[in-house]
């Protein structure tokens, strides 16, 4: 059997820690282009500011960050330093919903393997962003690690990526409707003071409010009864919990699902400057597996609209 | 001037004014941008993505194959977003057509024009008409069907531009969120601020590399009028409102009231001011939000009178309004639904405000002196010559306040933001769990009016 590595974006928001335990040693990195204009190679690690720094500039709305997919270099050096050493790759990149990432893989791999004919890549567009995509990625990588090969890795990815949900709060959707990452947007006018808006994912891949609770206990509430609807097994998973510049939210949200559901493992982890730029501050958010989002979302829109009608009711 | 043939040379040159021209217009490019991902990042993209092109040519390089598989190389490794993408494979398309001459005639560059279009369809997975893609098949495919062969370059890019214009001013009729949003594709004015440049260099207009931005042509954009008409036509529901404060009314105008009636405690609207509003805003049902006690009978009268669809919810102050709108959501398929939204917070807001005695008296248990701060909701709940004071006495007072999660601080006529922040700080000291945001409402009555949800 053939070596393989798993090659994801900086999309995934998978931090140093964790791309050295699922054993990920390339990230290709997306561009950040900062307020001034001037652009960088993705700051993935923290290296040049602190998540602090970084979103507290966001502050206000005042600063805009702009993203853009992995350039071709940066694929073609990060793909071709495997190949060499006799690698194949499986590359899970951010949903084609959202970046160009997909399709310009596709193309540098289609070049790179006319240069290596015996290699293979794969290309997988994830339907998944950010923490999604990690989880997607820890899944994968955790198969691998058990000893499995190449064809079952990719077919794991594909027919995983649409079980993984997300449910969070977000305080301000200011920078997801500004930079196109959220559908079904029209709804909302405005900052809303203390208004989560709750989002799972769609068909599509994007992020679609499911519903609104004020405060953060509502939202928590909300978001531990619809794990409870919608995750399967989640005992046996391993969850993320995500934030923004929201740790200590995000502690508490974290302690509440672990007194819940008590899954395998609980992941605490901050959203990157590549999703970052996008989703601005204050953002935290679970993710974990269930059954393959529903058409129109129809199932996940039930089951949110009973759990506020129930909150409704206790008030 | 006739240009007969082009070498690696010239057409370098072409591409470098074709640059300045996409930068001095990179900003009406990224106004465009709805499509795929509305992030205003279109012209910014296709620029630094041909600027790659030209970075990795040289000026030097008189063989048009050489130059084209440097230039391209350039492109695809400076490839940024969708745009970018599709824009260095129309150019990898483009420079194939160039393999194996030293120059080239216009009627090799139409030819290469073709295979560009069609290496950039095959690298997008899921191609969209209306799109970049569309105006440079549609364009290239014109110039080779409905023309003779073109004589030199000069007669081949003023068709070029003519025929790539005509295809962009088609694209909203292709695809439905450009017609929506009243725009052209970003892209494929992209591609047409490139094919300008490089017209304007062959009649011998180089451009400065430094000059300003340009204003955006308005021809791109549909005008405001036919907008505004489209939305006139489209508006299901709508928001009447009735607001005193200047920063009240243009909070409730801000997200999404169609009408703000001025009125409030000390000048009742009247209904005909209702009506008048409801026969303005011309919506297929009208939810209006009195926000005040005594201007509820009021707006219920005008329902009456009004031969349409009214709702009146009762909201009996402006924090009760606030409450309503920031739980709206108009994309609901029914009124009933969008009520039930805006009501669903309704009965757990508390409106407290802090206003000035005008006398003294002995209300509710409270000592009130005149010219003192009193804070109240449906009674007087506390006095006190501090206002700081008052408010934390009165907040104290409000019964199950530790249920409460949020509360929006409006000040009013006289309290700065600064102000707000700091009460709004001494208040997180008392209810840490609770979460705080500020409105400028500008009322003239009451220094401060909380929502308390």
């Amino acid at each position: 059997m053939s070596k393989y590595v798993i090659i994801p974006d900086s999309g995934s928001d998978l931090t140093k820690d964790l791309r050295e335990r699922f054993d990920i040693p390339e990230i290709l990195r997306g561009v950040l282009y900062y307020p001034d204009g001037h652009s960088e190679l993705a700051d993935i690690d923290w290296e040049t500011m602190t998540p602090e720094q970084f979103y507290d500039s966001m502050k206000g709305r005042s600063a805009l960050y702009r993203t853009a997919c992995a350039p071709g270099e940066e694929i073609i050096e990060k793909y071709e330093r495997w190949l060499k050493q006799g690698y194949d790759i499986i590359s899970p990149v951010l949903s084609t919903a959202l970046s160009a990432t997909y399709d310009d893989c596709k193309q540098v791999a289609k070049d790179l393997l006319a240069k290596y004919p015996e290699r293979k890549i794969t290309v997988v567009d994830s339907l998944r962003y950010s923490t999604s995509l990690a989880l997607l990625v820890a899944g994968a990588a955790v198969k691998r690690q058990e000893g499995a090969s190449y064809d079952e890795v990719v077919e794991y990815l594909e027919t995983e990526k649409t079980k993984i949900h997300e449910i969070g709060a977000m305080d301000d959707l200011y920078f997801l409707v500004k930079k196109g990452r959220i559908s079904n947007f029209k709804a909302f006018f405005g900052t809303k003071i203390g208004l989560n808006i709750l989002a799972d994912f769609n068909e599509g891949g994007l992020s679609e409010p499911i519903g609104k609770l004020k405060g953060k206990k509502d939202a928590f509430d909300a978001i531990v009864e619809y794990m409870d609807k919608i995750a399967v097994n989640p005992s046996e998973q391993i969850i993320f919990v995500a934030h923004s510049n929201r740790l200590d939210q995000a502690k508490l949200l974290a302690d509440r699902i672990k007194e819940r559901f008590n899954p395998k493992e609980l992941i605490l982890s901050d959203i990157g400057v590549s999703c970052g730029a996008n989703i601005g501050p204050g953002m935290c958010a679970v993710f974990f597996k269930g059954e393959p989002v529903s058409k129109g979302m129809e199932k996940e829109k039930a089951a949110m609209d009973e759990i506020i009608a129930k909150l409704k009711e206790k008030k | 001037m006739s240009t007969a043939s082009l070498n690696g040379e010239a057409l370098l040159s072409l591409f470098t004014n074709g640059y300045r021209n996409l930068k001095q217009n990179a900003e009406t490019v990224d106004a465009l941008n709805v499509f795929p991902i509305p992030d205003g990042d279109t012209g910014k993209n296709m620029s630094m993505t041909w600027l790659g092109g030209l970075e990795n040519s040289s000026t030097e390089e008189v063989s048009i194959e050489k130059m084209a598989k440097a230039f391209s190389k350039g492109t695809l490794l400076a490839a940024r977003g969708n745009s970018g993408v599709i824009l260095s494979q129309f150019v990898r398309g483009l420079m194939n057509g160039m393999k194996g001459h030293e120059s080239i005639t216009p009627e090799d560059f139409v030819l290469a024009m073709e295979s560009g279009y069609t290496k950039a369809y095959s690298a997008v997975s899921v191609p969209t008409e209306g799109t970049m893609l569309t105006v440079m098949r549609e364009t290239a495919d014109s110039l080779k069907n409905n023309y003779d062969p073109f004589a030199d370059f000069e007669l081949l890019f003023d068709e070029a531009v003519k025929e790539m214009k005509k295809s962009l001013m088609n694209t909203p009729n292709l695809l439905a969120c450009l017609k929506e949003a009243g725009v052209v594709d970003s892209g494929g004015a992209g591609l047409l601020y490139l094919f300008e440049g490089m017209q304007m260099a062959l009649h011998g207009e180089m451009l400065d590399g430094n000059e300003q931005s340009k204003e955006a042509p308005e021809e791109f954009f549909t005008p405001d009028s036919i907008r505004k008409a489209m939305k006139k036509s489209h508006a299901k529901y709508a928001v009447v409102a009735a607001a005193s404060g200047t920063g009240m009314i243009e909070y409730f105008k801000s997200v999404g009231v169609s009408a703000v009636i001025d009125g409030g405690q000390t000048n009742n609207p009247s209904a005909k001011a209702f009506v008048d509003a409801f026969y303005a805003v011309d919506a297929d049902h009208i939810i209006v939000l009195p926000n005040d006690g005594n201007i509820v009978l009021t707006a219920k009268q005008a329902a009456k009178i009004f031969d349409g669809d009214v709702h009146v919810i009762e909201t009996k102050s402006m924090a009760e309004g606030y409450s309503a709108m920031s739980m709206a959501d108009f994309s609901l398929p029914t009124v009933e639904e969008v009520i039930e939204e805006m009501t669903y917070y309704l009965p757990n807001v508390t409106t407290a405000y802090i206003t000035t005695a005008t006398r003294d008296a002995q209300i509710n248990g409270v000592d009130v002196k005149e010219g003192a701060y009193v804070g109240l909701t449906d009674d007087i709940l506390s006095c006190s010559s501090d206002i700081t004071e008052a408010t934390i006495k009165m907040f104290a007072a409000i019964p199950e306040i530790e249920d409460k999660q949020v509360t929006c601080i409006f000040y009013g006529k006289g309290i700065s933001k600064e102000d707000a922040i700091a009460m709004g700080d001494t208040l997180q000291k008392a209810y840490p769990l609770m979460e705080f945001g500020y409105i400028e409402g500008s009322m003239e009555v009451y220094s401060y009016m909380f929502a308390i949800e």
